[in-house]
Parts: structure tokens; sequence; C-alpha cells
């Protein structure tokens, strides 16, 4: 038996929401619109109709740019992708070939550094539906999406697992939905998955080399499309590690091709059709000026960027100490990281505890999930004030830290020894907490923190 | 003159006997203006002449409804002081590769036989905004995918001057009309030649402008690099008054030149003075038919007269220019044609014309794998020399001198027998498109058989104003210009 | 012009580059086109005598660079469905058809 290392490279496509269409008026947001009411003939395609790009969105694909670390690149430049598909509605997609807005870039997982190849910006197509009518298969044409921006994201073949390529697109995808250019939503679409998958021999017992630089890459790959979820994701790649895997076995190399997900199934199907012929033509837009920028414009053109999920984590768990899971918790979304952080500063200024807060809004999401800031804070003193007696641990605990820290001396007595010292530090718990408090959980609550200590 | 419905008009207190359509558009203008005429009568007189000459020409694919322009004529005469241009209530005609919305709009090709645009084409609108008339969509080569209008799919347009000829192209349609003051003025589109040619070939007159300075939106496209949008009318002048109307940035094409738009009618009569003709020698040797050639240089001497200098000088590298075009424009119609599918709009690909259907498979295979480098780069390159080669003339001279076409209008079927000679008649008009100058095409002679000849003024980039003064003034003192066809 | 920068297109080739342009060529046409995108190719092919080692590319003539448009629905130009739908041989509820692509 051989063993493979599973070589993948992941394309996110993310639709930016933009007010309007990539290179035309239209509206941007075209879900769930009655078909062909968002068209013009630009998007449509219509015969002399020509492309002006959205300004908005070639800064947000800079903004992108940034926030992965990638080189915004001085001169870039629109180059037209030739095919040919019914939801395509010139032959060629408007797309960037060999200059695009970014080059390079970085995505740090907890498994390790991924490297980006690009970030380009190019239009989105229209959308097909399958069906019948009178007892022929038909595909019916929306063209609202057809000019939407789109940015495409793609990693270099540094991904081993499927579990990494769900972290890494997770981790896009957060990081992407904080810098508030997208919705990143797979369910309308607006964030999709690509994978590019192979696996390489490797001599059983031998350490894989996995530097891109020293690996020879198999001579094959297939792409894997129709990824809806980050939960496909891991199933379609694990899928096609073991389809590959038997192919190999036998002797035999897969085809190089295109692959759909089927969710049902859960394994992948060839896409013949939409091979045809690779050859896409490629040539720079003649209807759109090159860009070109200095860095100085890039500075002036690009807004500062809003924090970033690790920068909110860092904050959380080190400056307001919160357990790592709440913090995970409540930086799930931009949204709700950006009110936690603001509640936590108010906590503060009022002399609660921002743990503790963290913890009425986990435990009690139900009742949290809405209120603002400064609800927040006002329900954790109303809270403490209310608890008859204060037994709670949330509200107690950074009394308890507070006593330890003010009594220093009784905290090494206890440790020498002397723990009847404990009924010292109830006492100051007591005196310290607005509201009468349970005499047994504080003395729980001081030998927790004492051990800690 | 055989006109029956000329019209009397007074005009300086003397009565003439005039067919309208035959007076520049400063004077229909300042007529119309003064109310000495009204816009329905030359709408009237139009569609008259339209009547009898075009079935000999078949100069139009689309004739708008006369009631329709009429009606639009009356709300200018109803109207006057709302229209300030000099272009209000005049009837003009558009090649058929601007859509129109509600008309049809073919390319010439019968892939649209049946397309009607739900837009406009922003110089349509422009023309709207002023008052102008529009009251044809015109014959050309299908997409512009030619030199002599016999690429059509709605029957070749026939020159006037000689109905078993061609008339050019691809702006075929709208040189013949001209020429047979079917309007006052046309808007042709050229690519490589598509207005100067026909222009040449009819005895008309006809702008090439700076790529750019015309909005190309609602153009439909051949090349997108290449394609121009610029006026054909009988004198330079004319083409001054239609030019300030239609250019300028537009929105809506990223393309659109910012620079202002000059009044280019008041400078007609600026000083020629210190000013050079530069004539490329190379470009006066084999391959140009003798006639052609002598009546150009004879025209040395009119400049001459104007206080224009002249310098020799060599452009050797523009041999290059048919080998550029074809590559680079050929490359971008592949693209360009690829919209057309029978989705949407209009009919599939296989109603291509054989000629269109060679043009886009030697623009795939020039951008396909494998022949990119030696073909479309290499071209792309090129180009660049030919821009080169431009700007080293430029320094000695400030317009150059050129032929338009090699030879006088053929026979049908003598240019599209072999696809090689097809190539070869463009040679004088590719090598500016590439490259963006600005040019203009003028009569200046007639052969032996009673065939008109033309001559081209390129310009430096956005030089338009001083193509269109020299040829004005050249136009003072000429009179080939004012030449009709026998048909008339 | 020298043997070696003929370009010689086969029926194979013509075959090939017919299908990267969607065009349904009959075989008497690809027969045809062969010999006539060979004439016309090897004019061209003059363009490999230029030296261009050292010459950049040229793409378009605007000489303009950063040309966009703010990010505003203009709906001055957009199309109702009737309107975009108008000139479409087969279209169902809002949809335009076509022959099913699987």
């Amino acid at each position: 038996m051989k063993t493979y290392l599973p070589i993948i490279g992941l394309e996110i496509h993310v639709e930016l929401r933009t007010k309007s269409k990539m290179f035309c008026g239209c509206p941007a947001d075209h879900f769930g619109k009655e078909p062909n009411t968002q068209t013009c003939p630009v998007c449509l395609g219509l015969p002399g109709a020509l492309p002006v790009p959205n300004q908005q969105a070639i800064i947000w694909t800079l903004m992108i740019g940034q926030a992965f670390n990638a080189t915004l690149n001085l001169e870039s430049k629109f180059d037209r992708k030739h095919y040919f598909y019914p939801d395509l509605p010139k032959g060629y997609q408007i797309s960037q070939y060999d200059e695009p807005l970014c080059s390079g870039g970085v995505v740090t997982l907890p498994e390790g550094v991924i490297s980006l190849t690009r970030i380009h910006l190019e239009e989105d197509t229209g959308k097909l539906q399958h069906t019948t009518l009178n007892g022929q298969p038909v595909s019916l044409v929306d063209f609202n999406r057809s000019g939407v921006p789109l940015v495409e994201i793609v990693s270099e073949p540094q991904i081993h697992s499927a579990a990494t390529a769900k972290t890494y697109a997770q981790t896009i995808r957060q990081i992407i939905h904080f810098l508030g250019v997208s919705d990143c939503d797979m369910e309308k679409g607006s964030m999709r998955l690509e994978a590019n998958i192979s696996l390489m021999s490797i001599n059983p017992g031998s350490k894989p080399q996995t530097d891109p630089g020293f690996i020879r890459l198999p001579q094959y790959k297939v792409e894997v499309k129709n990824i809806n979820s980050f939960r496909f994701l891991e199933k379609a790649i694990n899928a096609e590690i073991q389809r590959q895997t038997a192919i190999l076995d036998r002797g035999q190399l897969p085809r190089q091709e295109t692959r759909g997900f089927t969710e049902v199934t859960g394994t992948t199907k060839s896409q013949r059709s939409k091979e045809a012929a690779k050859d896409y033509r490629y040539f720079p837009e003649p209807d759109i000026p090159p860009l070109k920028f200095t860095p100085s414009q890039f500075k002036t053109l690009i807004p500062q960027l809003p924090l970033m999920p690790q920068a909110y984590l860092d904050l959380f768990i080190k400056t307001y100490d919160l357990r790592p899971d709440y913090a995970q918790t409540l930086t799930a979304s931009p949204k709700l990281a950006a009110k936690s952080l603001a509640a936590f500063i108010l906590a503060q200024k009022q002399g609660l505890d921002p743990a503790a807060l963290a913890n009425l809004m986990i435990n009690q999401k139900a009742i949290t999930v809405k209120l603002s800031p400064s609800a927040l804070v006002n329900l954790l003193q109303s809270k403490i004030k209310t608890s008859q007696p204060q037994s709670k641990t949330t509200t107690l605990m950074p009394l308890v830290r507070e006593v330890l820290k003010q009594n220093p001396d009784l905290v090494t007595k206890y440790h020498q020894g002397k723990v009847s010292v404990i009924g010292a530090l109830i006492g100051a718990v007591k005196k310290l907490s607005p509201s009468p408090v349970d005499p047994q959980t504080v003395q729980q609550l001081l030998t927790q923190a004492l051990a800690q200590k | 003159m055989r006109l029956k419905h000329t019209t009397v008009i007074s005009w300086s207190s003397l009565y003439f006997e005039i067919m309208l359509l035959d007076q520049s558009i400063h004077q229909i203008s300042t007529l119309l203006r003064q109310k000495n005429l009204s816009s329905v009568e030359l709408v009237t007189e139009a569609y008259q002449t339209i009547k009898e000459i075009n079935p000999q020409i078949n100069a139009f694919i689309t004739l708008v409804e006369q009631n329709l322009a009429l009606k639009q004529a009356r709300n200018v005469d109803q109207n006057r002081v709302k229209f300030t241009s000099p272009l209000a209530g005049i009837p003009y005609l558009l090649k058929d590769s601007y859509v129109t919305q509600s008309l049809r709009t073919t390319a010439a090709s019968a892939v649209l036989q049946n397309f009607i645009p739900p837009y406009s084409a922003t110089v349509y609108h422009r023309l709207e905004d002023s008052g102008a008339i529009l009251i044809g969509k015109m014959n050309m080569d299908a997409w512009g995918h030619g030199g002599s209008t016999e690429n059509t799919d709605f029957k070749p347009t026939k020159n006037p001057y000689e109905l078993s000829r061609v008339a050019g192209g691809s702006s075929g349609g709208p040189a013949a009309a001209l020429a047979c003051r079917l309007a006052a003025f046309a808007i042709g589109e050229d690519t490589g030649g598509s207005i100067r040619n026909p222009a040449a070939w009819t005895n008309t007159t006809g702008l090439k402008v700076t790529y750019g300075r015309v909005s190309r939106y609602g153009c439909i496209a051949y090349a997108s690099s290449f394609d121009t949008v610029g006026p054909m009318a009988k004198t330079a002048a004319d083409c001054a008054l239609v030019l300030k109307a239609i250019a300028g940035q537009d929105p809506y094409d990223a393309t659109s030149a910012v620079q202002p738009v000059p009044d280019y009618y008041q400078k007609l009569t600026q000083s020629l003075k210190g000013k050079t003709i530069g004539i490329p020698t190379d470009l006066y040797g084999d391959g140009l038919d003798e006639p052609i050639k002598t009546a150009i240089l004879k025209q040395k001497k009119v400049f001459q007269a104007l206080g224009l200098k002249l310098v020799e000088l060599k452009m050797p590298l523009l041999r290059y220019g048919l080998a550029v075009y074809y590559l680079i424009g050929l490359s971008e119609t592949s693209s360009n044609l690829a919209r057309y599918d029978g989705l949407r709009f209009g009919q599939d690909r296989h109603f291509f014309t054989t000629e269109t259907m060679r043009r886009i498979m030697i623009g795939t295979y020039a951008l396909s794998a494998g022949y990119y480098d030696a073909y479309y780069r290499q071209a792309q390159k090129g180009r660049t020399l030919l821009i080169r080669e431009y700007d080293q003339a430029f320094t000695h001279c400030d317009v150059l001198l050129m032929p338009v076409n090699p030879i006088s209008p053929p026979k049908f079927g003598e240019l599209i027998a072999d696809p090689l000679t097809n190539i070869m008649a463009d040679i004088y008009t590719v090598t500016q498109n590439p490259v963006g100058l600005p040019s203009l095409a003028v009569p200046c002679g007639f052969t032996p058989n009673q065939l008109p000849i033309g001559l081209q003024l390129v310009g430096q980039l956005f030089a338009e104003d001083l193509l269109l003064a020299i040829g004005h003034q050249y136009q003072q003192v000429t009179t080939w210009h004012l030449q009709k066809p026998q048909l008339l | 012009m020298s043997l070696k920068k003929r370009a010689i297109i086969d029926e194979k080739t013509v075959a090939y580059v017919r299908q990267l342009a969607a065009l349904n060529l009959t075989p008497d046409q690809i027969k045809q086109f062969a010999p006539q995108l060979s004439t016309v190719l090897s004019y061209v092919a003059q363009i490999q005598e230029l030296d261009t080692k050292q010459v950049p590319e040229t793409h378009q003539v605007t000489y303009q660079t950063n040309v966009f448009r703010p990010d505003v629905i203009d709906t001055s130009r957009c199309l109702s469905q009737a309107q975009a739908l108008e000139n479409a041989p087969q279209t169902h509820h809002g949809y335009f058809v076509v022959k099913s692509i699987f």
C-alpha cells in the first residue's frame, strides 16, 4: 500500500456588497429578485455596450489584499477571458489575468501559514436553472447576477487535509466578513468554494516534504465545484481523496478534469460539458484603460482596516480576561465583536468585570442578543443588585479577584498553610459587594482562585 | 439637375432653383434660423430624393418612417428657439452600426436582422439633443468587416459614380447616400479606413477622429481599441459642425477622451502659415495606381498656395501596418462577436457571412495557446513601433499627406474574390487606427474614367481642428468636392 | 516570403479553432478555410520580421489610467424585464430559455 499526500489549493469567490454592479449602474443586490429585472445593456451584453469599472469594488479588493498582507500592485489591468456558456452574456468574462490587483499574501491558521497566489477582481455570471419545458430539458437563464463584482482569492497548493481546507476557508470568510465588503453568505452564493485536489505519492516512513519549492506537484489536478458549505468542502475533498487514492492504487492516473460535488451522494461527478476546450484566449480588455497607482494613492484610497478577528480575540482574552472559547464565540461576526468590545469598554468604566459581562452575554443569549452595549451593562448591574443573595459566579468572581489583589499578605499566608485566613477574605468580599452574598459560594470561588495563583 | 421636386426659396433676395441638401450645413442652418426654410421642407426633399435614388444605389438598410421624421421636423420648426445647434432640423444618417432604441439595428448582418435595440448610442443621443433628424440606418460591410460594402447581408451598395462598382466600405451606405445628397451628413465608423475609404470613392469628405474623441457607447464593436465614431459630409466645414456636436467625454465609455472639445467651425479659418505637410515618399511607390498618385501629388501646389510648407520623409515601418491591424483587429473582433449566440437577441452564429467567419477564425487563432506570442503579442509590440514611427514623422511636420486607396473603386466581386487582395486595399488607412491618430479624407480629383479620388491628411492626436482647417481652406480653393454623380 | 515563416493551417487546426470560436463550419467550409486562412496568416506573419526584443506592447491608445465610475445605482439605463427579454427567441416566466446544457 502506498501513502499519498493530498495537495490542495482553494479558489474562493466572494461577491462584493457594492450598491451597483462591477461595470454598470444596475443594483448589485440580486438575491431573491424577479428574474431579469436588474439588467441593462452592459450586463446583458447587448451590442455596443461598454464596461466602466466601479471604483468601490477596486478599493475593496485592495482592502482585502491589505488584510491578507498581499502586495498591492502599482500596475494592474482587466483582461477578457473567453469561453462560451449561456450564463456568460458577452462570450467572455472581464477578469484579471497576469496583472491582478493583489499578489501573494498569507492566511494564518492554527495549523500553520497558507500562502496566497493572488487576489483579483472580476464580474459574476448570470444564473442557470435546469428544468423541463414541454418535455424538453432546458436551462433558464437569469442575468440579475451578471456583472456583480466578484473577488477571487487563490491559494497556493499548500493545504494537505480536508480539515485544514475547511479552517482556511472559514478564516478567509471571517476576515472578509469583518472587512464589511461582502456578506459571505454561502447559502445565497455570495461566497463560493472550489478546490483543486491531487495526490502525491510518498514513500512510507519518510517525512513528507511539503515546501512547494521542493516538491514536484502531481501531473494532474482535479477541480471540484458546486461546494455550498464548509461541511461539504470537507466532505468533497475527502471523497475526492478517496476516489483518487483508489485510481492511483490501481496504478492509473486520475484524469485532469472538473468535477461537481453532489450533496445527496456525498461524491463528486465529472462535469465534462464545462470543459470543452480550456483555451481562454485572455487578452487585455481594450474597453478599460489600465490601472496605475502610487503608494501614496493607495494610502488615500484605501480606508483604514477595521479590527480583524484576531485583534478582537487578543483584546478579549488578554485585556478583558475572557475565556478563550467565549472570546471565540463573541467574535463570530463583526457586528457581535464590535458590540462586545463596546460593552466591555463601558463595563470597565463603570467598575464592572467585562468577563462577567461576556458570561452574561453567552449564558443568557436569548435575552442579551438584541441589547445595545449600554443596555447590556445596565442589565449586568441590575443582576448584581437584585441577586438575593449573590450567588452567580459570573458577578462574584471579579470581586474575589479584587479582594485577592488587595490582600496579598493574606494570600501569602493562605499559601503558607494558614487556611483559616479564608474567613477574613470572605468578609472582605462581603464588604466589597453591593448586594448580599452567599458565603459558601464566595468560599468556593476563593478556593478556586487561590488554587490558580 | 434632373430632380423635379426642386424647391424655390428666397435667398439673398435672389431666386434660385436649388437642391436644399446640396447646400452646406451652415447655409441650411442659417436659412432655418431665419425661417426662410422649414425643417419639414428639408426632410420632405430628403425622402423624395431617397425614393428616386436609393433603389439605384441601395444605401439604406432601414429607412425611418417618413411620418416620424416629419413629426420631429415639425417639432424643431415649432420650437426653433429651444434648439440652438446648427444641426437642428437637419436630416442625417447613421451607419447601421449604431444602436437606436426601437429602430432596427443590424450591423448589416443577418445575425441582427430583426434586432430592435432597447437603448440608443451616445452619438444618437447627442444628435437628438441638438435637434438633428435621423432618417436612415445605412448599409455597410457586416460588422465593419470589409472595404466595399459587399460583405453585407442586405445587398451591396453601389457607387453612384458608376453603378457597376463598389461604393467602398465599410461605411459605403452613408458615403453613397451623401454623394447623392440624400441627407446633410452621416455618422460613420472607422476601424481601419471605414470612413475614409468610401468617402474617397464617392467624392465625399470623411473624418476619422482621434481614438476616444467621440464616445463609442452604443457603437457595435468591430475592434474595440481601433473603433472610432466620426462625421461624414460633403465638406470639411460640415464635418466640423457635426464633430462639435458629437465629441466629448462620456461616462458610459471609459475610453472616451477628457480633452475639451474646441469649436472646430471657428477654427476652420485659423492661419496655416508655418505649418508643414509631410509626404512619406515610400507610400507613393509600387501598388499605388498612377492616376491616384498623380492626382494627389498635384495638390502639393494647392497646399503651398495655402501657406503650408512641404517636406518629404520616409516611414518604412508603415508596411507592417496591415499585419498589425489585421492581427489585433481580428483578435478583438473574434472576442467582440462572441456575444452573438442567438440566446438573448439575434440569430445564431451560423448566420455570420463567410468573410466574418474567416475574420473570427483568424482572430481566434492569433489569440489561442501556442500562437499568442507569435501573433497577438508580436502585433501589439509592432503597434508600439508604429506609434514611434509616427512620432518620429511628426518631429518633421504637422500633418501627413497620404493616399486613401491604392486603387479606384473596383467592380463588384473583384475585391472579395481573393482574401489577400481584399486586405491590400486597406494598406493606407489601417496604420492610423492602431496609433489612434485622426485623419481627414477629402476629394482631390477624378480618374480618366471619372471615378473619384481622395487624399488623406493625418494629424497628431486631437489635431482634428488643424486637419479640418486645412481641409476647409483646401476646399475653398478647389471644386472637386462640389462635383456630383451623373445620377442626380 | 521565406518558407519558414509560412503559416500553414491544416484542416485539423481549422477544426480546433472553429470549436474555440463556436462556429459551425461544414466540412466543405473547413476544407475551404484551411488554404484561405493560411494565405492570410502567411501574409501577416511578416510581423515576425520585426525586432521587438526591447519593445513593450501597446494594448490601447487612450493614454488614460484609472477611469472609474462611483458606486451609484443608475436606473436610467436599467431595462424592464419585458425590454430585457423582447429580442429573445424563447422565454419562460421572465427567464431566457436555452437548450439544456447538461
